[in-house]
């Protein structure tokens, strides 16, 4: 893909000397992160054995908890990149905040979505007001409240100190989400991976994971730069607006 | 969803989950695309008007 942030038939040169972002949105890294989902998707539909308790439906554990990692990779960047801009003051960082705050809430709506996907069939229903559920939905609306704030403060500087006290916040929820099933007692399954322990799976289906959840960051980091090179190529033109209608 | 003899049929879900998860991810970066492209067409019109 070669989708670029900028118009091919403008005056290209005098919107580089504009600051205006030149770079395509998606790039190598892009292609890579998708040739390496469909690796994954390959992998995991036809050579992956079926769980024989659960059937098929166990697959969507790949496909689940990759997104759940890649949503909290995502809030890391933003909780990160909050702290840089409220110390610094740096306009990039918030930039960078803004482009995975959003890509955090595509991830973590398929986790919200593929979720009652599993629980349906194993559970026998849809949803239950569990601790990590009702936490993860609740680092949901914190998410989409965070991108909401962003829109309705048009003071730059303003909206980028308040959503980043939000971004910070939402990030801390993600360890009490991580620990919610040993702190409560909740339907949600203890970690099948991540714990002290050695994994609760045989080594074919951890490989299975470990390919998914690396395709699947690669994904979540490749969105993340589209978004911010976007987002850089936006300011920019704001800025040449704001400039013109200055002149005018 | 029991069956005798082997693991229970779920594929229904799972098949919906990838295909689902596949159409978001798709989804989330058209919407990406098509805003760069409105962006584009924004510059464009600009260009247009300051070289009238």
């Amino acid at each position: 893909m070669t989708t670029r942030a900028l118009p091919d038939d403008g005056d290209e040169a005098t919107l580089v000397n504009a600051g205006v972002e030149t770079r395509p949105l998606f790039d190598w890294l892009f292609g890579v992160a998708v040739a390496a989902m469909v690796a994954a998707y390959v992998r995991a539909v036809f050579f992956t054995p079926i769980e024989a308790l659960q059937g098929a439906a166990q697959k969507i554990y790949y496909v689940h908890v990759s997104a759940a990692l890649s949503a909290y990779l995502a809030l890391g960047v933003v909780a990160l990149m909050s702290i840089v801009y409220l110390w610094l003051r740096d306009e990039r960082a918030d930039r960078l905040a803004e482009s995975a705050g959003e890509v955090a809430l595509v991830f973590l709506t398929a986790v919200l979505t593929t979720g009652p996907l599993w629980g349906k069939p194993i559970w026998g229903t849809w949803w239950t007001w569990d601790a990590r559920l009702t936490l993860t939905l609740f680092l949901w609306f914190l998410t989409a409240g965070y991108l909401v704030l962003r829109g309705a403060v048009d003071e730059p500087a303003m909206r980028a100190r308040y959503s980043a006290v939000i971004g910070i916040l939402a990030a801390l929820l993600i360890p009490f989400i991580h620990l919610s099933v040993y702190l409560f007692n909740t339907l949600h399954p203890k970690p099948i991976l991540l714990k002290p322990d050695r994994p609760s799976m045989p080594n074919e289906m951890v490989v299975t994971f470990a390919g998914f959840f690396v395709a699947c960051a690669l994904l979540c980091i490749a969105l993340i730069r589209a978004r911010y090179r976007y987002g850089l190529a936006r300011d920019a033109v704001r800025a040449m607006d704001a400039a013109s209608a200055e002149d005018e | 969803m029991l069956q005798s003899g082997g693991p229970p049929d779920t594929s229904a879900y799972y098949h919906v989950a990838y295909a689902w998860a596949a159409v978001l991810y798709a989804g989330y970066s058209a919407i990406l695309w098509a805003r760069a492209r409105r962006l584009r067409q924004r510059l464009a019109a600009r260009a247009r008007a300051a070289g009238s």
